[in-house]
């Protein structure tokens, strides 16, 4: 593939951290770049449309949904997250359980995993008496800022299904 | 082409949305309108590896090292449009690009690696070229009819 060619004589220039789940398994990753004016332009543009998130951090590269949660902002954490959940001792709230700060919201479409946040805290949600709605603190991938916002409050397709999850026993 | 032009838009950018784990963006890049128009004139032979290969070309010429690489996405977006293509063009865009472990192009390379998976599982078709001789009984009964003295050198062949 000769349009490949002078990459190939890059050899690698990609970094990444070592980084392992609770039982030491390692987890892929890869620290990201700073995002280009074109991916600012494209990240202002999806923000535009979702009038209720409140910024935390503007467009930044280096780490993504995973790796905010998992690896302390320092890199982009790459793959499923089953093995993380597993071997970090999460587990889905059951079904009457409410969420608390510091629990997990999972993004999952058609069983595969879409993003991950983090509650933050809570709203009164459309009814007096109904249960208080989660907000969430997310990155949305590699390169866009950090934001608060409503749980269902999401740029992901229809399909996406939330879950919630904790490491509390 | 034109309608390769249009996974370079910032507009589709836009439309492919957060640049989320690989199998679901795999499947979301799958689906976009713009790329199922490709797959189409693809597959109405409207297009071809020859054009692909210009395409890709001529987003290679932005890169820079150092930064990141504008038309990565278009880049992911082409993996997953030739995975189901059986040809040569299709089979070594894809492993080269899976192959590279570059900061500057993070998405199209974890897709590709993605796609290379998908790709290998094509039925394989392998062409080869055979030349098949006569029979040897054949060339035999010929050898007999000619006179001994106009006969080749090579009298028998043996299988």
């Amino acid at each position: 593939m000769n349009a490949f060619g002078p990459l190939m004589l890059l050899g690698v220039t990609e970094r990444k951290l070592v980084l392992a789940t609770g039982r030491g398994n390692p987890i892929e990753n890869v620290i990201e770049l700073e995002p280009d004016n074109r991916t600012k332009r494209k990240w202002a543009a999806i923000r535009a449309k979702y009038p209720y998130w409140k910024e935390r951090r503007p467009d930044t590269g280096v780490y993504n949904c995973a790796g905010m949660v998992w690896a302390s902002w320092r890199t982009t954490i790459l793959g499923e997250y089953n093995e993380i959940l597993r071997d970090d001792g999460f587990r889905k709230l059951r079904p009457a359980e409410l969420a608390q700060q510091g629990d997990l919201v999972l993004y999952v479409d058609g069983g595969l995993h879409v993003h991950v946040g983090v509650v933050q805290g809570f709203e009164h949600g459309l009814v007096a008496d109904g249960p208080p709605v989660p907000i969430v603190l997310s990155k949305w991938d590699s390169v866009s800022g950090e934001y608060f916002h409503r749980l269902n409050d999401h740029p992901f397709g229809g399909s996406v299904v939330v879950e919630l999850w904790t490491d509390r026993p | 082409m034109k309608i390769l032009d249009a996974l370079k838009d910032e507009s589709y950018e836009v439309g492919v949305g957060p640049l989320v784990t690989t199998a679901v963006l795999r499947r979301t890049l799958k689906a976009m309108p713009e790329v199922v128009a490709i797959q189409a004139a693809l597959g109405a032979q409207l297009i071809g590896d020859d054009d692909l290969k210009a395409f890709v070309n001529g987003l290679m010429a932005s890169f820079v090292g150092g930064t990141r690489f504008p038309f990565d996405v278009a880049l992911a977006s082409l993996a997953v449009l030739i995975e189901g293509r059986p040809t040569r063009f299709a089979g070594e865009f894809l492993s080269t690009l899976a192959g590279l472990h570059l900061q500057e192009m993070p998405t199209s390379t974890r897709v590709a690696r993605e796609s290379l998976a998908e790709h290998r599982k094509l039925p394989q078709t392998t062409r080869r070229e055979v030349q098949l001789s006569r029979p040897a009984f054949e060339i035999r009964a010929q050898q007999e009819r000619v006179p001994p003295s106009q006969r080749p050198l090579v009298k028998e062949v043996r299988w």
